[in-house]
C-alpha cells in the first residue's frame, strides 16, 4: 500500500512539474485552483497531439465504425494519460464529440464507475513518443442513420488540478446504407426493434407485453403526428402540456419522436420479475430495459393507466429518450401540473402517458 | 396556519471514496394534530425510487442512477404517521442512488415532495390517487467531501 501511494504521489509531482514548465508561463495556475472534473472548463494541453483516421472517407453498409486514435507527445516532457482515454475496443467514456449532418449526437455508451485512480491507471508517453488505439464508435453513439458525420476526439491528460483537455480536429465521415433492417421475431410484427423477455415471463405475459409494445408504438406514432400537425394550443395539448408555444411544441414533438423511434428501432427488454405493487420501473440510464410489476398485469390494454400507456411512461424516462421525471402521479395531478407548471409538465412521465392515451378523448 | 413538518438531514462530512454514505432524515411534527404522509420518493420508502435529491460534485450535476417507478394506488402501509410532537427517522445509502465514486466536494440539495399529506386522524387511508394532496418537504442542504483512497 505504501509503495502504491508513493508511486501515485510521485506521478502527481511529475504532472505538476510538467504543467509548471510547459504551460505555466502563459497562465500560472494557483496552487489551490479548483479545477476538477473531466471535461468542463479544462485548459487545453499543447503537449499531446491527437490525429484521427477512419478506414475510408465513406463507409457503406452496417457494421462497426472503427476510428483510429494516434496520440503523439510533442513536448520535451513525459505526458501521462488516464488509460481509459486511450484504449482499444469499446468506449468507456464520452471520448468523442460526434455530429450527424451538423447536429450533435448524445453519448449513449458506458459510463464506468471508477475508484480514485492510482499510478497504474495512467499511460505514460515519453517525449516524442506515439501510440495508437482503435475504437468502435458504434459502442458509444447511434450511427444507425445515413449521413455526414463529424468526429472529434475529446480526452484529457493528467487528472485533478493538473488535468488538461486534449482535442483533435474534426474527422468527416460519410455513412451510407446503415438503416436498420427489419428483424424477424418469430411472428410478423410491425416493429423493426427487437423484444426480449427476462425474469420468467409466462407465455400469457409475453403475449400481453408484445401487444402492449405494439399498442405503445401506435400511441407514440399518433402522438408524434398530432404534435407535428397542430398550429396552436388544442384542448388535448394544453390539458397535458399547458400553455402552447412553438418552442414547447418543438420540445414535445422531439420527445415523442424519440419515444416512437425507440419503440420502432431499439432492442427492448421487458422483465417480469418485479413483485411490487407498482406498475413498472426503469433505470433512466439503462435503456431499454423495463421491469413490469403487479399493477401492470391488472391494467387494461388501452386507455387511462393502461399497459400500452405504462410503456409510454417508462420509455419516456430514459435519459436518451425524453429524460422525464415523476413530478406527480395520476390524471388529476397531471392536469393540475400542466395548468400551473408547464415546464415540469413537459418533463413529467405521466403527462406523456395521458397525452398518448388521450382518454377521455380530447381534440 | 398549520405547522409544517420539520426536517433535519444528516450526512457524514467527509468520507473516503468507495465507503458507504448514509443519508438520514429526521422529521418532527411540532403541531397539535397528527400528520400522515406517503413515503413515496423519500428515505421512508426504504429504497431510491426517483431523483429526489440534486447532487453536484464541484458544481457539476451528478446523474441519478436508481430506478424510477410508475405507481399504482397506494396502500395504507405506505403511509408514515407522526403523532403530534412525534419524531420519525429513516436512513438510505446515498451511494445507491448517485455516483459518489470520484473525490470532490459534493453538495446535496433535497427536493423531496410528499405525494400525499393528511393532517388529523379523520381521513381514511389510503386516499385514491386522484384525491391525494402533495406538499414539498423542505429539508436543509448538506455538504460532503469525498477524499481519494490511497
Amino acid at each position: 500500500m505504501t509503495l502504491r501511494r508513493s508511486a501515485a504521489l510521485s506521478f502527481l509531482a511529475l504532472a505538476a512539474l510538467t504543467v509548471a514548465c510547459s504551460e505555466a508561463p502563459q497562465a500560472p495556475v494557483a496552487p489551490e485552483a479548483e479545477v476538477t472534473g473531466i471535461s468542463e472548463a479544462l485548459r487545453e494541453s499543447r503537449d499531446l497531439v491527437i490525429r484521427l483516421s477512419v478506414p475510408a472517407q465513406a463507409l457503406e453498409g452496417a457494421g462497426p465504425v472503427l476510428v483510429r486514435i494516434e496520440a503523439t507527445n510533442v513536448s520535451t516532457r513525459s505526458v501521462s494519460v488516464p488509460r481509459w482515454f486511450l484504449q482499444d475496443g469499446e468506449l468507456e467514456e464520452a471520448l468523442f464529440e460526434v455530429t450527424r449532418d451538423g447536429r450533435s449526437l448524445p453519448y449513449e455508451g458506458m459510463h464506468v464507475k471508477r475508484p480514485a485512480p492510482t499510478a497504474e491507471d495512467f499511460l505514460t508517453l515519453a517525449p516524442g513518443g506515439t501510440m495508437h488505439v482503435t475504437v468502435d464508435l458504434q459502442t458509444g453513439f447511434d450511427l444507425s442513420r445515413d449521413g455526414v458525420y463529424g468526429i472529434a476526439y475529446r480526452g484529457q491528460t493528467g487528472i485533478g488540478p493538473t488535468a488538461r483537455l486534449v482535442r483533435s480536429a474534426v474527422q468527416p465521415l460519410l455513412l451510407a446504407g446503415r438503416l436498420p433492417k427489419a428483424v424477424e421475431v418469430g411472428e410478423v410484427t410491425p416493429m423493426a426493434g427487437t423484444l426480449t423477455f427476462a425474469g420468467r415471463c409466462s407465455s400469457t405475459q409475453q403475449t400481453q407485453i408484445r401487444a402492449s409494445i405494439t399498442n405503445a408504438t401506435t400511441y407514440a406514432t399518433e402522438s408524434d403526428g398530432y404534435l407535428a400537425a397542430i398550429m396552436s394550443g388544442t384542448n388535448r395539448y394544453t390539458a397535458w402540456f399547458g400553455t402552447f408555444s412553438t418552442a414547447a411544441q418543438t420540445q414535445m414533438k422531439g420527445q415523442f419522436a424519440n419515444i416512437r423511434n425507440a419503440f420502432e428501432t431499439k432492442p427492448i427488454t421487458v422483465d417480469c420479475g418485479c413483485k411490487k405493487t407498482a406498475y413498472a420501473y426503469v433505470y433512466p440510464g439503462q435503456p431499454y430495459k423495463i421491469w413490469v410489476c403487479k399493477a401492470f398485469w391488472t391494467a387494461p390494454a388501452l386507455g387511462t393507466d393502461s399497459k400500452a400507456g405504462t410503456m409510454i411512461h417508462e420509455m419516456s424516462h430514459f435519459t436518451i429518450v425524453a429524460a422525464t421525471n415523476d413530478y406527480v402521479y395520476g390524471q388529476a395531478a397531471a392536469l393540475n401540473l400542466a395548468a400551473t407548471n408547464p415546464t415540469n409538465a413537459r418533463k413529467n412521465a405521466d403527462n406523456h402517458e395521458y397525452f398518448a392515451e388521450n382518454t377521455p378523448f380530447k381534440n | 396556519m398549520r405547522a409544517p413538518l420539520r426536517c433535519e438531514l444528516t450526512l457524514p462530512a467527509r468520507v473516503t471514496s468507495g465507503d458507504p454514505i448514509a443519508l438520514t432524515l429526521r422529521l418532527s411534527n411540532p403541531g397539535a394534530e397528527s400528520i400522515a404522509f406517503l413515503g413515496w420518493g423519500t428515505p421512508f420508502e426504504g429504497m431510491w425510487t426517483g431523483p429526489s435529491i440534486d447532487v453536484t460534485r464541484d458544481g457539476a450535476p451528478q446523474p441519478y442512477l436508481g430506478p424510477m417507478v410508475k405507481r399504482g394506488a397506494p396502500s395504507a402501509e405506505e403511509y408514515v404517521v407522526i403523532p403530534s410532537q412525534g419524531v420519525v427517522t429513516a436512513e438510505l445509502p446515498l451511494h445507491e442512488g448517485y455516483d459518489l465514486s470520484r473525490p470532490g466536494r459534493y453538495q446535496i440539495v433535497p427536493r423531496f415532495v410528499l405525494h400525499d399529506v393528511v393532517r388529523g386522524g379523520d381521513v381514511r387511508l389510503p386516499r385514491r390517487l386522484d384525491a391525494m394532496r402533495q406538499e414539498p418537504l423542505r429539508c436543509p442542504e448538506g455538504l460532503l467531501e469525498i477524499t481519494p483512497r490511497h
